[in-house]
C-alpha cells in the first residue's frame, strides 16, 4: 500500500531524513520507534505531504505522494493524528468530528462512522457540544483520534499518541487503536515514544536514529532483541 | 439628548461593525492585514454611486452587484497579490502585507482621483433626508436602512459560517490551518473564497458609505482606520466580535463628540484606542 | 565565500558608492545650476527620512506607516520658531525634539505588542494630526521677502548634507552599537531574546526615539529649503510612502539600502513627474507592490540572492515554507 523508497528530507538546510526505504503493506501495524529528534515524525509529516523529500519516492497505493497537494493525499486515504492540540478548539466535539468528514468520500458515510465512534469513544457523545478546546487532554486525543477516523482512511499514521497522557490512558488509548484495527482494514502507521506498548501491538517496526532507518523487522523480533532493549526499555517501558 | 446620542451610537455602531467585519475575517482567517479594505469599499462606493448616477439604480438594489463586483476582485487580489505571500516565513507576513496592502491603496486611492477626482459626490433618493422617530429619539431613514442591512449580514454570514461546510471549512482553516488540511481542506482554494467573500463585504459596507454619508476618494483611510481600531477592540483574530465591538466604539463615539464636537470625531477613535493598548491589549473579548 | 570574489563584490559596491559621494558633493565645489541642487537637496532629505523609517522597519521590525506625522512636526516646529527668531539650526533640533516627543505617544503602547499594532498605531496618529492641521492650518503661508533675501539654494544644499552626514554616522552607529546587535536579536527571532531576559520593548522605543528625531529633523530641513508653512502637505501621506517606498526598494535592514532606494525612488518620481504627471503616483505603487512580491529584501539584498543562486551547486530542499499555501 504505502511504498518510500532512498527518500531525503531537510528542514531548510538541516537534512531530517536519510535514504529512508520502508512499505506497508494492507491492514498492517507498522510501528516507527526511536529516540526523540530521531526523524519520526518528520516521516509522518513527509508522507501526508506537509514536507517535501528532495529524492528518492513515496507511492499509496500508486499514487505518488511527492507530488500531490496535502488535501489529495488525504482524499487517497492518508489521515494522521497529531498531538492533543490540533483540535479546533473554538469548535464543540460534534464540529470538530463534522469536519473530519470533509472530503467528498466520507461526508456520504459521514453519520455511519459517527455511530462507530460514539460506540468507541462513548465520552465524546456526551461532550458533543462542548467546545474542543475545553476538553482534558486525554478527551482531546480522543476527538484527534474521531476526526481521522471520520477522513475514512486508508492508512492511518499516528504521531505520538500517548505524549502527554497518563500511562493508564495511553495504555487504554492504544488497546482501542488495536480495537478499531481489528474492526476496520486501514493500515497503521505508529510513531510511538513508548516502544514496548506500541511494538506489543504492532505486526512489524522499523527503528529510526539521527535520521536512517537502522533496524527492521517483525515487532516479536524487535521486542526480544538485545540492542533493542538496551537502548529503549531503559528511557520508556 | 442622551437617548438622540445613544441611538446614532448604536447607529454608527453597527455599521463600524459591517466595515471591519470583511477586513477581520481576512485576518482572522489568512493573518493578513489589509489596509487596502476602505479602497475596496471605496470602490464598492463608486459602482453603487455611478449605478445611481448614470441609470437611476437605487442604492439598496445595487447592493447585489457590488458583492458580486467586490467578490471577484476579492478573488484576484488573491491570486495577484496575497497567494505570493505565502512563501513569506510567518514572522515577516503581517508586516509584508500591510507594506504590500499600503501600496495597493495608493494604487487603488490615486486610480481613483484620476478616474473620478476629488469632488465629494452624495446620493440623493427620496429617503435621503428623512428622519424617522425611534423611542423618543429622531433618526436619519437612511440609517436605519443600512442598520438593516448590515443585520442581513450578521444573519447570512453566521448561516453560512456555521451552516455550511466551506463555511466551518473557512473557520477551521482560521482556528488551524494545518489540521483543517488534514481532513482533506484545499487551504489554497479557502484562502481564495474568504479573500472574495472579504472583499464583497467591503463592498457592501461602501454602500452604506454612499446611502448615508458622502463619497470621495479618500473615505477609503479614513474608514479602515476606524475599522482596525474596532478590529483591535474586538480582539485580533475575532470574528465573531466584531459587531458587539463596533456597538461599543460607535456609541462612546458619539457620546464622547457631544462633548468635543463633531470634527474631532478621529481624535476620539485614536484616543480609544490608545486606551485600549494600554489597558486591555489583546481587546474586550478573548480569542 | 573566496577572497577573490569578496574582493570583487566589494570592490564593485565600494566603486558604486565613490560614483555617489562624486555626484553628491560636487555641488559643494561646482556649479551645476539650480535644477541639479535641488535633486539632490530632495535626494539627500529623502536618505534622511527613509533611513529613519529604515532603522524602525528593518532592524525594529516594526513598519511605521505614519512617519508623515514626524515630519510634520518637525517643519511645523521649525517654522513656528524660526518665524519668531530662533536661529535656525537650533530651531531644527527642536523640531527633531518635538518629532521625538511625538513618539512617546503611540510609542510605549504599541511597542511591547505585536508588529500590526505599532503600524496601526503610527498611520492613526498621523491621519488624525493630518486632520487637526488642516482644520486649523488650512492655507498656505509664504515665508516673506525678507527670508528669501538670505536665502540660497546652495544654504539649503549644504544643510542637507550636513543633516545627512549626521543620518548616516547615527545610523551607522546604532546598527554597531550594542543598540544594534540587540535589535538583529531581537529581530531574528523576538521570543528567544526575551528569554535571555532582554525586554524587547525597552530597545525598540529607544531606536523610535532616534527614528522619530531624524525624521524631525528631515522636517525642519525641508522647512528651510521650501520656506513656507504648508501644514496639510507636510502631514500628507506621501511623506511616509515616498521614504517607505525608497527604504523598501533600496532593501531595508541595511545601512545602504536607504541610500540607494532614495537614489532611484528620487530619479523615478523626477521621470515619472515629468512624463506621466497624474499617473505617477499610480506607478509608483505598482512598482513598490511588485518589489515586496519578487524582492521583497530589497535590491541590496536581491544582489546578495544572485551571487548565492550563482555558486550553489546543493539543490534547495523544496519543504514549502509553513503558513498555508
Amino acid at each position: 500500500m504505502l511504498e518510500i523508497d532512498a527518500v531525503d528530507v531537510y528542514y531548510g538546510d538541516l537534512q531530517a531524513l536519510y535514504q529512508i526505504t520502508l512499505t506497508v503493506k494492507d491492514r498492517e501495524i507498522v510501528a516507527i520507534i526511536g529516540s526523540n529528534g530521531a526523524g519520526k515524525s518528520t516521516l509522518l509529516r513527509t508522507i501526508c505531504g506537509l514536507l517535501r523529500p528532495t529524492s528518492g519516492s513515496m507511492r499509496f497505493n500508486g499514487l505518488d505522494l511527492a507530488k500531490e497537494p496535502v488535501h489529495r493525499i488525504v482524499e487517497a486515504g492518508v489521515s494522521m493524528v497529531q498531538e492533543e492540540k490540533k483540535v479546533f478548539r473554538e469548535m464543540s466535539v460534534l464540529e470538530n468530528l463534522e469536519m473530519g468528514a470533509f472530503t467528498g468520500t466520507a461526508r456520504k458515510v459521514k453519520d455511519l462512522t459517527m455511530r462507530y465512534i460514539y460506540e468507541v469513544f462513548p465520552v465524546l457523545k456526551i461532550r458533543g457540544s462542548q467546545k474542543a478546546g475545553t476538553l482534558s487532554g486525554g478527551e482531546q486525543q480522543m476527538v484527534l483520534v474521531g476526526r481521522a477516523l471520520m477522513t475514512k482512511p486508508k492508512l492511518l499514521l499516528i504521531d505520538e499518541l500517548s505524549l502527554g497522557l497518563s500511562p493508564l490512558l495511553a495504555q487504554t488509548l492504544l488497546k482501542t487503536i488495536t480495537r478499531i484495527h481489528q474492526e476496520t482494514d486501514m493500515s497503521i502507521m505508529l510513531v510511538e515514544q513508548n516502544v514496548r506498548k506500541a511494538l506489543e501491538i504492532s505486526d512489524r517496526g522499523y527503528v529510526i536514529e539521527n535520521g536512517r532507518i537502522v533496524a527492521c523487522d517483525t515487532a516479536q523480533t524487535l521486542l526480544n532483541s538485545e540492542g533493542i532493549k538496551d537502548a529503549y526499555f531503559g528511557i520508556s517501558s | 439628548m442622551f437617548a438622540q446620542a445613544l441611538a446614532y451610537g448604536i447607529i454608527l455602531g453597527i455599521f463600524y461593525g459591517l466595515v471591519t467585519i470583511g477586513l477581520a475575517l481576512l485576518f482572522g482567517v489568512m493573518k493578513y492585514l489589509n489596509l487596502a479594505h476602505g479602497s475596496f469599499m471605496m470602490l464598492g462606493g463608486y459602482i453603487c454611486f455611478w449605478m445611481f448616477a448614470l441609470w437611476g439604480v437605487d442604492p439598496m438594489l445595487s447592493i447585489p452587484v457590488v458583492m458580486i463586483a467586490g467578490f471577484v476582485l476579492g478573488l484576484l487580489l488573491y491570486q495577484l497579490l496575497f497567494k505570493s505571500l505565502s512563501k513569506v516565513p510567518e514572522g515577516r507576513r503581517m508586516n509584508s502585507s500591510m507594506l504590500m496592502t499600503f501600496g495597493l491603496l495608493m494604487v487603488l486611492d490615486n486610480t481613483a482621483i484620476a478616474l473620478w477626482h476629488t469632488d465629494i459626490r452624495t446620493v440623493n433618493t427620496s429617503y435621503s433626508g428623512r428622519m424617522i422617530d425611534l423611542i423618543g429619539a429622531k433618526v436619519p431613514l437612511t440609517g436605519v436602512m443600512v442598520t438593516m442591512i448590515a443585520v442581513l449580514v450578521i444573519i447570512a454570514l453566521h448561516l453560512f459560517l456555521y451552516g455550511t461546510y466551506l463555511g466551518k471549512s473557512i473557520r477551521a482553516t482560521a482556528q488551524d490551518w494545518e489540521a483543517a488540511n488534514l481532513v482533506g481542506v484545499n487551504i489554497n482554494f479557502t484562502y481564495l473564497i474568504c479573500c472574495g467573500i472579504s472583499i464583497a463585504l467591503a463592498g457592501v459596507a461602501g454602500t452604506g458609505i454612499v446611502i448615508v454619508y458622502s463619497l470621495s476618494p479618500d473615505v477609503g483611510l479614513r474608514w479602515v482606520l476606524f475599522a482596525m481600531v474596532v478590529l483591535v477592540l474586538a480582539g485580533m483574530g475575532n470574528i465573531k466580535e466584531v459587531f458587539l465591538a463596533g456597538l461599543i466604539m460607535g456609541v462612546l463615539e458619539q457620546l464622547s463628540a457631544v462633548f468635543l464636537g463633531g470634527q474631532f470625531r478621529g481624535v476620539a477613535s485614536l484616543a480609544i484606542f490608545v486606551l485600549i493598548l494600554v489597558l486591555r491589549p489583546e481587546g474586550l473579548f478573548r480569542r | 565565500m573566496n577572497l577573490m570574489k569578496r574582493f570583487k563584490s566589494n570592490w564593485a559596491r565600494g566603486a558604486a558608492v565613490a560614483v555617489l559621494l562624486a555626484l553628491v558633493l560636487t555641488p559643494l565645489v561646482f556649479d551645476l545650476g539650480d535644477y541639479i541642487l535641488t535633486v539632490v537637496t530632495l535626494f539627500l532629505i529623502y536618505i534622511i527620512l527613509s533611513q529613519s523609517w529604515n532603522l524602525m522597519g528593518g532592524y525594529a521590525g516594526q513598519v511605521n506607516l505614519g512617519l508623515a506625522a514626524y515630519f510634520g512636526v518637525g517643519a511645523f516646529c521649525y517654522n513656528l520658531l524660526y518665524s519668531v527668531g530662533t536661529p535656525f539650526w537650533i530651531a531644527m533640533l527642536l523640531g527633531g525634539l518635538a518629532a521625538t516627543a511625538l513618539s512617546c505617544v503611540i510609542g510605549p503602547p504599541t511597542l511591547r505588542l505585536r508588529e500590526a499594532y505599532f503600524g496601526i498605531g503610527t498611520l492613526a496618529v498621523a491621519e488624525v494630526l493630518a486632520l487637526i492641521m488642516n482644520i486649523l492650518y488650512p492655507q498656505v503661508r509664504y515665508a516673506p521677502p525678507s527670508y528669501w533675501a538670505i536665502f540660497s539654494l546652495r544654504k539649503a544644499y549644504f544643510i542637507s548634507l550636513i543633516a545627512t552626514v549626521l543620518t548616516m554616522v547615527t545610523a551607522y552607529g546604532v546598527v554597531s552599537s550594542r543598540l544594534g546587535l540587540i535589535l538583529q536579536a531581537i529581530r531574528d527571532d523576538e521570543d528567544a531574546a526575551n528569554s535571555s531576559g532582554i525586554n524587547p520593548a525597552k530597545y525598540k522605543m529607544r531606536v523610535f526615539f532616534i527614528s522619530s528625531f531624524l525624521a524631525g529633523i528631515a522636517g525642519g530641513v525641508f522647512g528651510f529649503y521650501r520656506g513656507v508653512l504648508a501644514p496639510a502637505q507636510q502631514f500628507n501621506a506621501s511623506w511616509t510612502i515616498g521614504p517607505l517606498m525608497a527604504a523598501t526598494i533600496g532593501g531595508w535592514g541595511t545601512l545602504m539600502g536607504p541610500v540607494w532606494g532614495s537614489l532611484v525612488y528620487v530619479i523615478l518620481q523626477e521621470i515619472l513627474g515629468r512624463y506621466v504627471r497624474e499617473a505617477h503616483f499610480i506607478i509608483t505603487g505598482i512598482i513598490f507592490i511588485l518589489v515586496i512580491m519578487f524582492m521583497p529584501n530589497g535590491l541590496a539584498q536581491a544582489g546578495v540572492e544572485v551571487r548565492r543562486a550563482l555558486k550553489s551547486a546543493v539543490p534547495r530542499s523544496r519543504t514549502p515554507v509553513q503558513g498555508g499555501r
